[in-house]
């Protein structure tokens, strides 16, 4: 059994008894990916919705929401998934709270979530839950063995979905 | 591409002056002696910010100031629950630990919040007006920001606002502050103040250096 963390840009894949983890997920997302009959799953923790406006040399394709959710779902065929079994849940696009959230109105959070959601759905993934939103940091776990996510959210205690 | 020793040094020592001009300004509004380490610097990856972050889960404040001109990018004081009642408690002076209690966790928190905006823009400017004195270099303050979350959470922001997704690396200082009585006895950590400037300028800060 391993635990693998996933940080900002990465992605990871677990088997059988393995644990995913993304910690500390503010406007960030993480989209997990798995095939329970398999056993197997992936997980990608993405910044930002589009890389759209970055020029290709630099450009990190598993930072972005439309670029990395396509690699993510590659690598877990090549590993043995079946496309028809897949199914997800995603996590994170928190609006953190902040003096200037008035004046200065960011929505990165709520774009990453609404893309993620958008390629899930062109990708032809059914999205089994999802803890978007809100004003709080969140940090997540997939169980690969069971298919479960535990979410702990500051001041809230913890959750599975 | 990492750094040479000859700019990982230069770049060490001017956090260092900086850090001192900015913890001596603190320390007098404070009125406190304020102790700081060495500062770190290394250039990470964003893919790699947990090798650097430590405790990634604990609830942090973290105020930020914009750095803009020739050289771009944030300085961060971040701090603890622990830190920002010390700092706050000091700051405003009169305030007693049951001043403290009477208030409820949104004045607290408004209280800190405050006081984290007044540390910043002194410790922020302070740090400018050092390595403008030092590198000669056209370097304004911007923007301020503050938040509340996990540390992680609140990094992920701070490397956005850095401009994290335009370039591959980011130069990560941190310089520890510590509160000690006057006899150096107790130590008492406060905060840490990190600056993440744009990597692809460094060029420009050894440039301005002489190097």
């Amino acid at each position: 059994m391993g635990k693998y963390m996933v940080s900002i840009g990465q992605i990871k894949i677990g088997t059988n008894e393995d644990e995913l983890c993304a910690i500390g997920l503010g406007s960030c997302v993480a989209v997990i990916i798995y095939d329970s009959f398999n056993n197997i799953a992936g997980m990608i923790h993405v910044l930002l919705p589009s890389a759209l406006q970055k020029e290709a040399s630099d450009m990190v394709p598993t930072r972005y929401a439309d670029t990395g959710i396509k690699i993510l779902l590659k690598k877990l065929i090549d590993k043995g998934a079946k496309k028809s079994l897949l199914r997800c849940k995603i996590v994170g696009g928190a609006e953190l709270f902040s003096i200037n959230s008035k004046i200065l109105k960011s929505d990165v959070g709520k774009r990453n979530a609404d893309m993620a959601i958008k390629i899930l759905d062109e990708l032809n993934i059914p999205l089994i839950s999802s803890d978007v939103g809100g004003n709080s940091g969140r940090s997540a776990t997939f169980y690969t063995k069971n298919g479960k996510l535990k979410i702990k959210t500051l001041r809230q205690g913890e959750k599975f979905i | 591409m990492i750094l040479t020793k000859l700019q990982e040094n230069t770049l060490q020592e001017i956090a260092n002056i900086s850090t001192g001009h900015a913890a001596k300004s603190l320390a007098e509004l404070m009125d406190k002696k304020i102790k700081h380490n060495i500062p770190y610097v290394s250039v990470i990856q964003l893919e790699q910010i947990f090798d650097v972050i430590q405790n990634p889960e604990d609830e942090t404040y973290m105020a930020a100031l914009e750095i803009t001109g020739d050289v771009k990018g944030v300085i961060l004081m971040l701090m603890d629950e622990a830190g920002a009642t010390l700092v706050a408690k000091y700051m405003t002076k009169k305030m007693l630990d049951e001043d403290l209690e009477k208030m409820t966790l949104e004045e607290q928190q408004e209280l800190k919040f405050s006081v984290l905006l007044e540390c910043i823009n002194i410790i922020g400017n302070s740090y400018i007006t050092t390595l403008v004195e030092i590198t000669k270099l056209k370097i304004e303050s911007g923007l301020t920001d503050m938040a509340i979350d996990m540390k992680a959470a609140v990094l992920d922001r701070a490397f956005l606002k850095a401009g994290a997704t335009s370039c591959s690396e980011l130069i990560y200082i941190k310089s520890e502050l510590y509160l000690t009585d006057e006899k150096y006895k107790n130590k008492n950590f406060i905060g840490e103040i990190v600056i993440i400037p744009n990597f692809e300028e460094k060029d420009k800060i050894m440039e301005g250096v002489g190097i």
